[in-house]
């Protein structure tokens, strides 16, 4: 306990070590501050923002694209990638697909996907789900194949069939894999909620930073981007929760 | 139950591979049939066509895989990491849908005996070895099996831990009715447990003797102790090092 209030002590020193170096190099010149902005002004920005309910709105929009296309292409990955378990020739069939998707930049696709499906929410939403579902499903399919055939053998002399299998082996022991995917999935989650809004949006914090970007307001610009921080550190925290409830047997 | 002209082999580089050349043998009521052969020579390929696991190519095997009779224990305890010591023992009950009140009870009092009732709730990877494979034992007989097949269950174990689990594999078979059926490369191990051991030579596996083993004592502590013991040792070293010639 001792260790770990040593260390966040450590980490809250170095954040504010860096907030004032910044204050203190830009206060001297004017150029600077409209370049680099401060800190001070950001938290002005941020307090004036929050209270006008502005930047709590933006916050929400990009949150609820992110959350719910995290959760729609994540579960579609995962269930596709272990059920692929089933049929290791179907795996075969859609392997070149699957690289083909995955490795095609997300920025390529979103102007389609806006055309299709408009400038609102569910634009974004279909592009959180293009971005996390082909690493849930491969990292799936992953752990779902590398389960060990021993195993297998043991419950198939007690009569097990195909589908005790999956159930009672596969998807625990993929579990792990699972997660890991989920876990990186945020940062990708964000990233196509963002390119969304950054492409062509009415709301959301991709739309808050280019149009402060476009004003020169350096300061909205680093609100913005605290914002989508504090998105990031909650999923995370969700994330970790989850894990803990659902692998409780590889805490210490 | 019999076992009679069974074989198999499996497709290599374009190639067959015959593993199990024509071999017929019986296992009696209450009965420990050893196999003793040479590492890779086709024991677990043997084990896994009588566990239903894999296919045999030719051959009569008269068991009815219905009744769920067989037993199956493997080299390593196989425990399922997420499940804790109860759960991982009721696994063979809840595959075969026998999951009730008495067989839970059953669980507890066999945790019991085998020292393991302060560790129910533990997830395997807080046990030792010997404490596994414990675990897979009582995992594989909570569904009363009435034939038994053991892959080398206790080649990964130290020496000390192996004579224990011999020791209460013999306790628990005393007086029952139970087909077993114990494959190993341990000589010493062949003798200790057998009633009887066939030796078996390299891949392909054929029956090359059998032995009856007729020692005054039945545990397997005590055989080692035997002047006999070291006369069937000889013995059986003599067939199988020819065997196991590179």
């Amino acid at each position: 306990m001792k260790q770990k209030s040593k260390i966040l002590l450590y980490q809250i020193l170095i954040l504010f070590g860096f907030l004032i170096i910044w204050e203190i190099l830009v206060s001297g010149s004017r150029t600077s501050q409209f370049l680099y902005s401060s800190p001070l002004q950001i938290l002005n920005i941020l307090i004036k923002d929050i209270s006008n309910f502005s930047l709590i709105y933006h916050s929400f929009i990009t949150f609820y694209e992110t959350i719910v296309g995290f959760i729609i292409g994540n579960l579609l990955g995962i269930s596709i990638g272990l059920g692929l378990w089933y049929s290791k020739a179907a795996f075969k069939i859609a392997k070149p697909y699957i690289i083909i998707l995955g490795s095609i930049p997300i920025f390529a696709i979103a102007p389609l996907l806006i055309i299709w499906f408009g400038t609102g929410i569910l634009s974004k939403i279909v592009l959180v789900i293009l971005s996390t579902l082909i690493l849930a499903m491969v990292q799936s399919y992953k752990g779902a194949s590398e389960i060990d055939n021993n195993r297998v053998n043991m419950m198939k002399s007690f009569g097990a069939n195909k589908n005790q299998i999956f159930t009672m082996l596969v998807i625990p022991s993929s579990l792990s894999w699972v997660l890991s995917a989920v876990k990186l999935n945020i940062g990708f989650a964000l990233l196509g909620a963002f390119i969304g809004e950054f492409i062509s949006s009415e709301a959301g914090l991709g739309h808050y930073i280019i149009r402060a970007s476009g004003l020169y307001d350096i300061a909205s610009v680093f609100a913005g981007i605290i914002m989508i921080a504090l998105i990031a550190l909650l999923l995370n925290f969700c994330v970790d929760i989850l894990e803990r409830k659902l692998t409780p047997w590889l805490k210490e | 139950m019999e076992i009679q002209n069974l074989k198999k082999s499996f497709n290599q580089n374009g190639g067959k591979l015959r593993v199990l050349d024509n071999l017929s043998f019986d296992v009696k009521e209450g009965e420990t049939l050893v196999l003793l052969g040479p590492s890779g020579c086709g024991k677990t390929t043997l084990l896994n066509i009588l566990a239903n696991i894999e296919i045999k190519d030719e051959g009569i095997i008269n068991i009815d895989y219905s009744k769920n009779e067989i037993g199956y224990m493997f080299q390593t305890p196989l425990l399922f990491d997420w499940r804790n010591v109860f759960s991982n023992i009721a696994l063979g009950l809840e595959i075969q849908n026998k999951i009730d009140s008495h067989k839970k009870s059953n669980i507890l009092r066999l945790l019991k005996k085998y020292d393991l009732e302060d560790f129910k709730e533990n997830y395997p990877k807080t046990l030792s070895g010997g404490m596994k494979q414990r675990v897979a034992f009582i995992r594989t007989i909570i569904t009363d099996p009435s034939i038994l097949l053991l892959d080398e269950p206790f080649s990964s174990l130290d020496f000390q831990t192996k004579l224990k689990l011999e020791e209460e594999l013999f306790d628990f078979l005393k007086n029952k009715k139970i087909r077993t059926i114990f494959v190993t490369h341990d000589i010493e191990e062949a003798i200790a447990l057998g009633d009887r051991v066939l030796v078996l030579t390299k891949r392909p596996a054929k029956i090359k003797k059998e032995y009856s083993i007729k020692l005054y004592e039945k545990n397997p502590i005590k055989r080692r102790q035997e002047p006999k013991f070291g006369e069937y040792f000889k013995k059986l070293w003599g067939e199988l090092k020819d065997e196991t010639k590179e």
